[in-house]
């Protein structure tokens, strides 16, 4: 993971109006922070709303920051929050990337097409799930939180914690042909 | 479930090795009402467990990854939150130095009103016998009350008998204010009645208002006279002061006795000097005009 001081470290500073310090902060974090925005979300778009609204929360309100909690736990509570709040709006426009997987990235918004194949494979065994099982599993997976850190950030029991990531993960594997007839997950 | 080799549901094998594989086991056996032991056991007992773990396992490493985001998109994404925070902050200092300013304001204008306040008390507290002060006497003399009580104190404290309308009331102020007759050796008057001209007259009478000056020891006894505690200086005005200082008995007018007061008045809105003499418990007040003329006699006793 981070290097938690040298973040609260510059939280600190970020707080007490040092831009620098703030940009050193958003350059750490930005790329999980995208890819958090984009696991619950399950597209690029909308990966990339959520995850300008979740730098912009953050810069926000490094002021509010007090330090009672590692930076990087409160900067993925705000990523989070800000990617759930998107999936809502999305909801509401009902638009189809709500039930299906994303088929092709926008252009420029992903580093490089390695992988697509697999990315593309996660995001269809991830669509089954509601945004906050998605949520859960990537905090989980993607940046190594413990079950009481995941259970702080969505604000659930360390026992749903380990529900949906096993849901998260079983989904996947199921997908993957690892088995034939998927065990019942919630859906959207 | 209750038996200890029975193999678990898919749903709880899952929870289980997905929690075994992220080292909360033993957490979940607890939430699962089992010990570490009965939960591994019945792990192994579960066919297709490893297959499974296996398959979890790597559902968990792709699900590690995530699609990157494109260097420029990000610094762009990132340059703007920075930008938009310190706009914020721009304007957030913006409106803590509006409201500064609006608090200095509203204090700035709340000590002008007190000192405006103050200065007003002020000035009421110092101003000499106006219309509140003077008028006093007037009221109290014509409708025959205490004329001491009222005008006599306005007189001590501004050097002033006040304000009068009527003549007589502004002689009773003048006897109630003079002192009491002195003894007979003490500084008196004894003035031949028409024998000195008004000058000799204005003279010695200047001399009264002044003890301090060496006009007031004069040697010639007949001159000297009671010194009445002298006005407050500051109340008159010059031309008021001078008139006091330097009027006396007029050529012609019968008056002796002891100059017991020296005092400026105000009678029907023309400023007066006001002059009582004492002999023998009579008392007789002479009203003049600032260029010593006389205006009235009047005696009391």
């Amino acid at each position: 993971m981070r290097d938690d001081e040298h973040d609260d470290a510059l939280a600190r500073r970020a707080a007490d109006g040092d831009s620098r310090a703030l940009d050193a902060l958003l350059r750490n974090h930005s790329a999980l922070v995208h890819g958090v925005c984009r696991r619950i979300l399950g597209n690029a778009d909308d990966a990339l709303d959520a995850t300008q609204d979740a730098l912009l929360a953050i810069a926000r309100k490094i002021g509010s920051f007090d330090g009672r909690s590692k930076f990087s736990t409160w900067a993925y509570r705000v990523a989070t929050n800000a990617a759930l709040d998107e999936s809502r709006r999305r909801a509401r426009r009902r638009l189809p990337s709500e039930t299906l997987p994303e088929t092709s990235g926008r252009a420029g918004t992903e580093a490089s097409d390695t992988g697509l194949a697999d990315r593309l494979d996660v995001d269809a065994a991830l669509a089954h799930l509601t945004p906050e099982y998605r949520a859960a599993v990537a905090l989980r997976d993607l940046l190594g939180m413990d079950y009481a850190e995941i259970a702080i950030v969505l604000d659930i029991s360390p026992g749903t914690v380990r529900s949906r990531i096993s849901r998260g993960r079983a989904a996947l594997a199921d997908l993957l042909g690892n088995r034939e007839t998927p065990s019942e997950h919630p859906t959207t | 479930m209750t038996n200890e080799h029975a193999p678990f549901e898919p749903d709880e094998l899952d929870e289980l090795l997905s929690a075994e594989l992220d080292g909360e086991l033993e957490a979940a056996a607890r939430d699962f009402g089992m010990s570490l032991e009965d939960v591994t056991a019945r792990l192994r007992a579960t066919p297709g467990g490893d297959e499974r773990r296996a398959a979890l396992a790597a559902a968990r490493d792709q699900l590690a990854h995530a699609p990157e985001l494109d260097e420029l998109v990000e610094a762009r994404v990132r340059a703007k939150a920075i930008r938009a925070a310190d706009d914020e902050a721009a304007a957030r200092a913006s409106d803590r130095r509006e409201r500064r300013r609006h608090v200095l304001q509203a204090v700035s204008g709340i000590a002008a009103a007190a000192v405006l306040v103050v200065g007003v008390g002020a000035a009421l507290r110092h101003e000499p016998s106006s219309s509140k002060a003077t008028s006093a006497p007037v009221r109290g003399i014509e409708s025959g009350g205490s004329a001491r009580a009222t005008g006599t104190h306005a007189a001590t404290n501004n050097g002033s008998l006040g304000n009068f309308s009527d003549v007589r009331a502004l002689g009773l102020a003048a006897v109630a204010k003079s002192p009491v007759e002195p003894t007979a050796n003490g500084a008196a008057i004894v003035r031949g009645s028409s024998t000195k001209s008004s000058t000799q007259n204005n003279a010695t009478a200047s001399t009264t208002a002044h003890p301090n000056s060496s006009g007031a020891t004069t040697d010639n006894p007949s001159d000297r006279i009671a010194t009445p505690p002298p006005a407050p200086r500051d109340s008159f005005s010059l031309a008021q002061r001078d008139a006091v200082a330097k009027c006396g008995v007029p050529r012609n007018v019968p008056v002796s006795g002891t100059l017991v007061l020296r005092a400026a008045a105000v009678l029907s809105g023309r400023p007066v000097v006001v002059l009582v003499f004492a002999r023998n418990g009579r008392k007789t007040v002479l009203i003049e005009a600032p260029n010593c003329t006389l205006k009235n006699l009047q005696q009391f006793g």
